[in-house]
Parts: structure tokens; C-alpha cells; sequence
């Protein structure tokens, strides 16, 4: 016969499991939240300390102590239409002006077939060439843009081969 | 010649089906119709309906055609269902596709997605009281966490024979997010509460992006071990994903595995749903629990958000909080739309995400524990 009610959560140790597993869930993530709150700083030490220790043999320095603070590689420099499919963003961005959405601007881009668009959109977010304005829109950054590429070459030029009418 | 035909006849669908397989063909088309026309979370909705559809078609049995027949094709499928297979794989592909730059950005957001699943517990301890086995009221009370996959994971660990209603209740409400949660939300917050804007999040390096999935597996797996197999996979699809140098598995993830398995999944979890099976008294109270479960998840979600706003220099706005649910990206999205309608230039989509991602982590701990509990 099974029972019910609180005797029911009684007799299966029902409050014990709840009140554990709770405590369980929330120790868990508040350990990982702690864990990765300090992740930034452990790095900025790290590198301070390399810093440190390239100074002492005369090496260079890194720009800043602060990982954050870099500028970030773009996620898919190594794809092979990386370069094209940036200038036909740059192409595409020019088109819609300025400040710009990112949806409109990436409804264009998957119009025009622009390879892995997504992707290469969000790398372009990530490393500060489209730059948020604060209302919602984006500002595209030419000098952030044309020092994504080695050596600083705009690949505007490139891109306009690349980009289908 | 004529005794052939009347055994045709009688092997047919026609003859063979009651009002029961009518009312499951019914619910799948809903599904469909709900997939496809109002764009709830058609991607599972759609394959779920069509597979509500195949597994109520009536079959004659011993030809191996129904999911519950030894031998049968959909039974082979199944049994990534029943065996936990289909789960850790959409967790890698989830985990290949999420950013967690906004909870690395303001990690104390982790904490409202282990608040949500304070639901899970509730629930649990409803269940039992109303008569249900442990077993059965773990599987039942996972549906709050809002995680198809790791609902379908932990009852096909503890209780197997629900595992068709329970997949069902959790997809249904996963995909009911838009309908559930605003009411919960508007109830518990103040229009002045909603208004609340968050400060725009920190820029997060690559670095800690890496090593992000490292830490979170050993933190979390060492604390509840039983999480590993839905954690261990969301982690590495993660670690894929931000390695870069193995952006190739990374994109297998997040795209083929999938999709394919949400295909399986969708399909045989729809097909799981034989009237003679699924239609009965407990069915409809593991739906009625569900509900319950998913609203009071939300609930805790955006009290715990309240209550952090006690101690908090800056303000959170506390409907971020009803995201600690982890219906990804979902119940984020319904928080952005609340907030919008109080102050269109309120933009809470990101900040959403924190709580959203962290639940599905909360999710996946809280249903390790509940299975090391009870195995």
C-alpha cells in the first residue's frame, strides 16, 4: 500500500533528500562561481609574474598585465574564407551605415550566402570590430578591423570579389 | 480467398484502433501544429509529434513493429533513450554551441540557476506526497529543471516506465515557456522591479573561456560524481568549442550529432507514447506535477533574485531570475520580453543567459544527486 502525505515523505526520507540536495546544488555552483570569479585575476597574476621574469632577461614585455585587456584572436582566423568573408562584412556594413543591427546585418549576410556567417559574426563582436553602442546597435570599427589582419592589409578589396550581388 | 481478406482486414489500423489511439494522434498533431504554425521549440516539438503519430498507429503484435516489441527497429532506437545515450550526446552538442562568456562575466549570476532548482526538490517532496515511489518522484520533479535531456536521463535511470509521459511533460513545458512564465514573473515583481537595468558585463578573454570547462567539470564532478555523464559531455563540447585548434568537433557537435540525435530522440521518446501505455491515471498527475514544478522553479528563481538584491550595491533586475530555469535560450528570451514591455530600451538577453546556463548545470547536479540518492 503506499502511503501519503507527510508521512509518505518521511518514511522515504524525503525532507533529508531535499534539504541535501539543495545544499548539494547550490555548494556546487557557488564553489564554481567562486572558482571562476577569481579565474581573471589568476591570470592577470600569472602573467604579471612571466612579465616580471622577461624583464629580468632583458625579453619584452607583454602589453598590459590583464588577459582581458588584450585584444582577442579571432575564433576562425584559420578558416580559409576567414579574410574574404570579413571584407564582405566590412562591405556590407558600410552599406547599412552606421550605428547598424546585428540581425539586419547578419540577415544580409546569409542572403548573400557569406560562409559561416554566424561564426565569423560573432568573431568580429568578440574582437571589437563591431562595437556595441549602448542602444542596441552596432558601430563597425575600421581600425579595429584593419588590424585584424597581418601586416594591417584592409581586405575590403578582397571581399568585394567575394560578395554576390 | 474471402478468409484472407477478413484477415487483412482485421490486421488493419482500421479495425484495430479505439478511442484512445485517436486521442495520442490527436496530441501529435497538436505538437505539430504547435511546432510548426506557433514556433514553440519546433526542432523537438515537430519529430516528438510525428513520433506520438508512428507509436500510435495500431500494429499488430508479434510482427515487431510497436517500440515495446523485442527485436523491433524503433525499439533498437529506443534503447538510446532507455540506456542514457541520446542525453550526454545533445549535452556535448549544447555545450559545443553555448558562450558562457556572460556567467564568467558575473559568476554570482550562477547562483539564481541553483535557486531554480530548489523546484526540482519541492516538487520531489510533492510527489512523494501524493503517493508516488521515490523513483518515480525524482523522475517527476527533475521536469522543473526544464531540461528535456536530463529529465529523459534520470528516469530512464530510476524510473524507465515513465519515461515517455515524463519526456513529454518536460518538452511540452519547455516548449510552453512563453505561456508559463510570464504570469509567475508578472505576479512576484513590481512594474519598478522590471525596470531595472543591468550594467553592461565585463569583456571575458579566451583564456578563461578555456579553462572555464576544466574548472567546472572538476568542481562540479567531484562534489556529485553521478553528474559526470551529462556534465562531463557539456563541458568538453565546451572545451571543443573554445579550443579552437579543434573547431572541426566542435562544429560535428553543435551541428550532425545533434541534430541527429534530437531526431532519434524526438522520435522515439514521441513513439514511446502508446496510447495503452501512456494513458493512465499517472500520466496525468506526473503532468499536472510538472506544471506545478516548473512554475515553482520559476518562482524560486526570481525570489532568490529578490532576496540577493537585499545585499546588493547594484541592483539586479529579479526577472533574470525565472532563467534559472535552464530551458536555453527560451526562458532568457521570455525575460528579455517582460522586461521589454515595461521599458523597450530595457535589453536583458544577455544578462539572462547567465542564470539560464548555469541552470542547466544546476539541472544536471541536481539530477546526479537525486540518482546517487536513490541508486
Amino acid at each position: 500500500m503506499p502511503e501519503y502525505g507527510l508521512d509518505a515523505i518521511a518514511s522515504h526520507n524525503g525532507w533529508e533528500m531535499a534539504f541535501l540536495g539543495i545544499l548539494i546544488v547550490f555548494t556546487c555552483l557557488s564553489l564554481l562561481a567562486f572558482s571562476i570569479s577569481r579565474l581573471h585575476r589568476i591570470l592577470a597574476f600569472f602573467d604579471a609574474r612571466k612579465d616580471r621574469k622577461s624583464v629580468k632577461k632583458g625579453g619584452p614585455v607583454t602589453e598590459g598585465a590583464s588577459v582581458s585587456d588584450r585584444p582577442e584572436t579571432p575564433a576562425l582566423k584559420g578558416f580559409a574564407g576567414f579574410q574574404e568573408a570579413c571584407g564582405s562584412y566590412a562591405l556590407l556594413a558600410e552599406k547599412m551605415g552606421s550605428p547598424l543591427s546585428l540581425p539586419g546585418l547578419l540577415e544580409q549576410a546569409e542572403k548573400r550566402g557569406i560562409a559561416r556567417s554566424h561564426a565569423i559574426l560573432a568573431d568580429l563582436v568578440r574582437t571589437g570590430v563591431l562595437k556595441p553602442d549602448g542602444r542596441g546597435f552596432y558601430v563597425w570599427e575600421k581600425a579595429a578591423f584593419e588590424g585584424l589582419f597581418e601586416g594591417g592589409e584592409s581586405q575590403v578589396k578582397k571581399g568585394s570579389r567575394a560578395l554576390p550581388a | 480467398m474471402i478468409p484472407l481478406l477478413q484477415d487483412f482486414l482485421t490486421n488493419t489500423g482500421f479495425y484495430m484502433v479505439d478511442i484512445r489511439h485517436v486521442f495520442m494522434i490527436c496530441v501529435g498533431l497538436v505538437f505539430i501544429y504547435l511546432g510548426i504554425v506557433k514556433r514553440y521549440e519546433p526542432l523537438l516539438l515537430v519529430p516528438i509529434g510525428f513520433g506520438i503519430l508512428m507509436g500510435n498507429i495500431p500494429v499488430f503484435h508479434g510482427l515487431g513493429l510497436s517500440i515495446y516489441e523485442e527485436g523491433s527497429v524503433l525499439g533498437y532506437l529506443y534503447m538510446g533513450v532507455t540506456h542514457g545515450i541520446y542525453p550526454p550526446l545533445i549535452f556535448l552538442g549544447i555545450g559545443a554551441m553555448t558562450d558562457f562568456s556572460t556567467l564568467l562575466a558575473r559568476p554570482s549570476l550562477m547562483l539564481l540557476g541553483a535557486a531554480a532548482q530548489t523546484g526540482i526538490f519541492l516538487t520531489f517532496l510533492g510527489a512523494l506526497a501524493i503517493g508516488f515511489s521515490p523513483f518515480e518522484a525524482a523522475s517527476i520533479g527533475i521536469i522543473g529543471g526544464a531540461d528535456g535531456p536530463t529529465a529523459i536521463f534520470l528516469t530512464s535511470m530510476l524510473a524507465p516506465d515513465l519515461i515517455g509521459p515524463i519526456a513529454i511533460a518536460a518538452y511540452s513545458y519547455m516548449a510552453l515557456v512563453p505561456v508559463i512564465q510570464p504570469p509567475v514573473m508578472k505576479l512576484l515583481t513590481t512594474k519598478k522591479e522590471r525596470r531595472i537595468r543591468m550594467e553592461e558585463p565585463r569583456k571575458v578573454s579566451q583564456r578563461e573561456k578555456i579553462l572555464f570547462p576544466i574548472t567546472g567539470l572538476l568542481m562540479c564532478c567531484f562534489i556529485a560524481p553521478a553528474a559526470l555523464p551529462l556534465l562531463g559531455m557539456l563541458f568538453l563540447g565546451n572545451l571543443l568549442k573554445e579550443a579552437v585548434v579543434t573547431d572541426r568537433l566542435a562544429v560535428a557537435a553543435r551541428t550532425v550529432i545533434i541534430d541527429t540525435v534530437t531526431i532519434l530522440l524526438g522520435v522515439t521518446v514521441g513513439a514511446s507514447t502508446q496510447a495503452d501505455v501512456f494513458l493512465n491515471a499517472k500520466s496525468i498527475g506526473i503532468f499536472v506535477l510538472g506544471a506545478a514544478s516548473f512554475a515553482v522553479a520559476t518562482a524560486c528563481g526570481l525570489l532568490f533574485a529578490k532576496f540577493m538584491n537585499l545585499f546588493l550595491k547594484t541592483k539586479i533586475n529579479p526577472l533574470i531570475g525565472a532563467a534559472g530555469v535552464s530551458a536555453v535560450p527560451d526562458s532568457a528570451r521570455v525575460v528579455h520580453h517582460v522586461a521589454q514591455e515595461e521599458d523597450p530600451g530595457n535589453f536583458l538577453l544577455m544578462h539572462a543567459m547567465a542564470p539560464n546556463i548555469s541552470g542547466v548545470i544546476g539541472s544536471a547536479i541536481a539530477a546526479g544527486v537525486l540518482w546517487s540518492f536513490l541508486s
